[in-house]
């Protein structure tokens, strides 16, 4: 009850006051949505958009053009007020997610529906400011929590929230809520509401030391592009030798699960150099996870899972997962593909 | 909004009232016979405001600044500050809390390092990344801010199960997922009243005892069933059932005591079942061994850092370089066993049963069925 008699006056100030397109009135849409859409309606209604008079046909255009789109607004539309965001948006990896995601060969190897309830759930963040402002209430309080990460950025290919979760940063931030205390994610990756989310960081995602463009960064170039985040973000609580110290340790673990990769690469290499296993074994980046032999599926949980938990999990500080999810995984696979390929080689020559 | 934000001119406007009302505090009560009368606690503050503005800020809404506990009072000075990459130990904090230390010093928490240090596992880790690894959560043994986080030593983190989450979780011991899955953690993230549903600290450090093996009757390190003390001497049956019934007295604020007496009895049952089945992996294992049908052989490998070349089934045994039988064996016994017997004492079903019981008999089979495979495949080179 309450509520309708808020937003009661609310929808008669927004019919009479709100600026409206030439052809289009807001009312029209109302009219409708409030009904069928109530959900949504009511999101908005409460929303800061609402309030600055950013009504449908601000964002939607029309009915028809809406339609089209599946009611899609590409960030181009909100960046017509969000300048620095969107410019910033683009400098960041976040705007080149789709294009990753097409090009790759595990995604060209699914099946349509599969696709789109996969994948593209979360690469279309290219073309969605609302996959962290959600759709209609476009909170910078909900956007800015971890919980609104999460949803991309969990579980076996990327477990930035449970590596997060359980490093000191995430369980004091846990407990009392306040990015000034310890830091959540947008905190170091969104430094100052920066919407560049490459901003210090050094790696993609395959751990290649890339722009994002796909550019080789020198020493140097990776220097200046984490000397912002180390200077501006950790130092708000460590000092300069803790700091550096810590990011030079993520990147010896770095290396040194790289170490075990190599090793568990050459152990297949060499069944292929033996006609043991068919000649151009894809390994790593482009690796799919189907219809490969047994040996080159446990290198596919080394690379894709286990070293990302080790070198991510370093540099999130989280102990558990570099060392138990990762580094300890990574050295119980190389055994299980030295056995195999033991295996292998014996079944082959009892074959002859 | 990250870190700091807003206007920074407002901002050290803040700091310099927040500076100006604790200072004069922090001096007066700056205990007479200290000696660092020389060091200006103003002196730390110029910098340190602008310099790690985040640490500064939770020291001045801290406890500690308002009652004039200060940054020369725990670090001394800035050259012996530097030594220790700032960091304080618990003697340091020990000498006003003097009951938490001594209760400290009697728990397992105050041997984490030590005991570390001459583990096998941690011996096989190459030593540069030795830190990012064990020793961030091992260093408890020299870190009160380990669960009283720096600068705020917040009680009401420290008591918060998150606080102990960020060590006691994962594969090897995960407390944390036990706890969440059980009826006490469910209750209590419901109602987030420890009055209501325990949390860790209830039964763990109940009235604020900081030995954290404090009723720990049934233990230790989780990987052997004998429970021994500080010095890995094992304890005698009736110190068992000393600590037993102290963890009891937890229970009854709650449970009858027959009920709790009850439940953890069954909780031991579940754990000698356990570690029955871990004892029949093993014996395969074994008998493997004599066979000589692992590869590589004991000969072959590095010679475990702590006990040579001998055959190593359950802890301290390793994850690098031994047969996939072994390793088979590694997850039954380190991840799953573990999760049989704690999830017991945890009261969480679908650990104990799902992740615990349900997978160790799965990795018997895969034992089994790869020591079957070991010996034919020795058959038939023989022929």
């Amino acid at each position: 009850m309450l509520k309708k008699l808020v937003f009661l006056p609310t929808l008669l100030i927004f019919l009479f006051s709100v600026p409206v397109g030439a052809e289009e009135k807001i009312g029209e849409c109302l009219a409708c949505h409030q009904k069928e859409t109530r959900g949504i309606f009511q999101a908005w209604v409460n929303s800061e958009h609402a309030k600055k008079g950013v009504d449908c046909i601000t964002c939607h255009k029309n009915h028809d053009e809406a339609k089209a789109k599946k009611s899609a607004v590409g960030p181009e539309i909100c960046g017509k007020c969000h300048q620095d965001r969107l410019r910033q948006f683009q400098e960041g990896r976040h705007s080149v997610a789709w294009n990753g995601m097409r090009e790759h060969p595990q995604y060209q190897a699914l099946p349509d529906p599969l696709k789109k309830a996969f994948c593209e759930r979360c690469h279309n963040v290219e073309f969605k400011c609302n996959s962290c402002h959600t759709s209609h209430a476009f909170k910078p309080e909900e956007a800015r929590e971890p919980e609104s990460c999460k949803k991309c950025h969990a579980g076996l290919a990327g477990p930035h929230d449970e590596m997060y979760a359980s490093s000191l940063h995430g369980t004091i931030y846990a407990v009392e809520k306040k990015a000034t205390r310890s830091p959540n994610c947008v905190s170091c990756h969104m430094h100052k509401g920066n919407h560049n989310i490459s901003f210090g960081i050094v790696y993609d995602s395959w751990g290649n030391p890339v722009d994002k463009n796909g550019k080789r960064l020198s020493k140097q170039d990776q220097e200046k592009v984490r000397k912002p985040m180390i200077e501006e973000v950790c130092y708000q609580c460590h000092i300069k030798s803790l700091t550096l110290e810590r990011f030079d340790l993520a990147d010896q673990v770095k290396e040194k699960a790289q170490e075990l990769l190599s090793e568990a690469e050459q152990v297949i290499r060499g069944l292929e150099r033996e006609g043991i296993l068919p000649k151009g074994v894809v390994l790593g980046r482009n690796q799919l996870y189907q219809g490969s032999s047994r040996i080159e599926a446990i290198y596919y949980r080394m690379s894709q899972f286990q070293n990302v938990y080790t070198w991510k999990g370093a540099f999130h500080f989280s102990a558990d997962f570099a060392h138990w999810y990762g580094w300890a995984h990574l050295q119980m696979s190389l055994i299980e593909i030295k056995e195999e390929a033991r295996k292998l080689r014996e079944l082959s020559r009892s074959k002859k | 909004m990250a870190y700091v934000g807003g206007d920074p001119m407002k901002r050290h406007a803040g700091f310099v009232c927040l500076v100006i009302l604790t200072l004069p505090l922090a001096m007066c009560a700056t205990p007479e016979k200290s000696g660092y009368e020389e060091i200006d606690v103003g002196h730390c503050i110029s910098c340190h405001q602008e310099r790690t503005p985040a640490l500064f800020q939770s020291w001045a809404e801290s406890k500690h600044a308002k009652k004039g506990v200060h940054c020369v009072t725990c670090h001394i000075d800035h050259e012996a500050a530097f030594q220790t990459k700032s960091m304080v130990f618990p003697e340091k904090c020990g000498e006003c809390h003097k009951k938490e230390l001594a209760e400290f010093q009697q728990g397992r928490h105050s041997l984490g390092w030590d005991r570390m240090r001459v583990h096998g596992e941690y011996l096989g880790i190459p030593q540069e990344i030795r830190t990012a690894f064990c020793e961030r959560c091992h260093i408890v043994q020299k870190r009160c801010n380990s669960c009283h986080t720096s600068h705020s030593f917040s009680l009401k983190e420290a008591r918060d199960p998150e606080s102990c989450a960020s060590c006691h979780l994962g594969p090897d011991h995960p407390h944390k997922e036990m706890y969440e899955t059980s009826l006490h953690g469910i209750v209590y993230k419901l109602t987030q009243d420890p009055d209501r549903a325990p949390r860790c600290v209830t039964c763990h450090m109940p009235g604020g005892t900081h030995n954290s093996s404090f009723g720990i009757a049934r233990g230790p390190a989780g990987t052997k069933a004998q429970v021994v003390d500080l010095k890995q001497v094992p304890i005698s049956k009736e110190e068992e059932e000393r600590r037993r019934e102290e963890m009891i007295g937890v229970c009854t604020g709650c449970h009858s005591r027959r009920f709790a007496k009850e439940h953890l009895d069954n909780a031991d049952q579940v754990k000698e079942a356990g570690f029955k089945l871990q004892d029949q992996g093993m014996g395969v294992i074994q008998e493997a061994a004599k066979e000589g049908l692992l590869t590589p052989s004991l000969k072959d490998r590095m010679p475990h850092p702590t006990e040579g070349r001998t055959l190593v089934l359950s802890d301290p045994q390793l994850y690098i370089g031994t047969s996939y039988i072994e390793r088979l064996f590694f997850t039954m016994f380190k991840f799953h066993s573990i999760r049989v017997w704690k999830s017991g004492y945890h009261f969480s079903p679908a650990y104990t049963h799902g992740f615990g019981w349900t997978e160790m008999q799965l990795d018997l089979i895969d034992i089994k069925e790869e020591a079957e495979k070991l010996r034919q495949m020795i058959q038939k080179q023989k022929k």
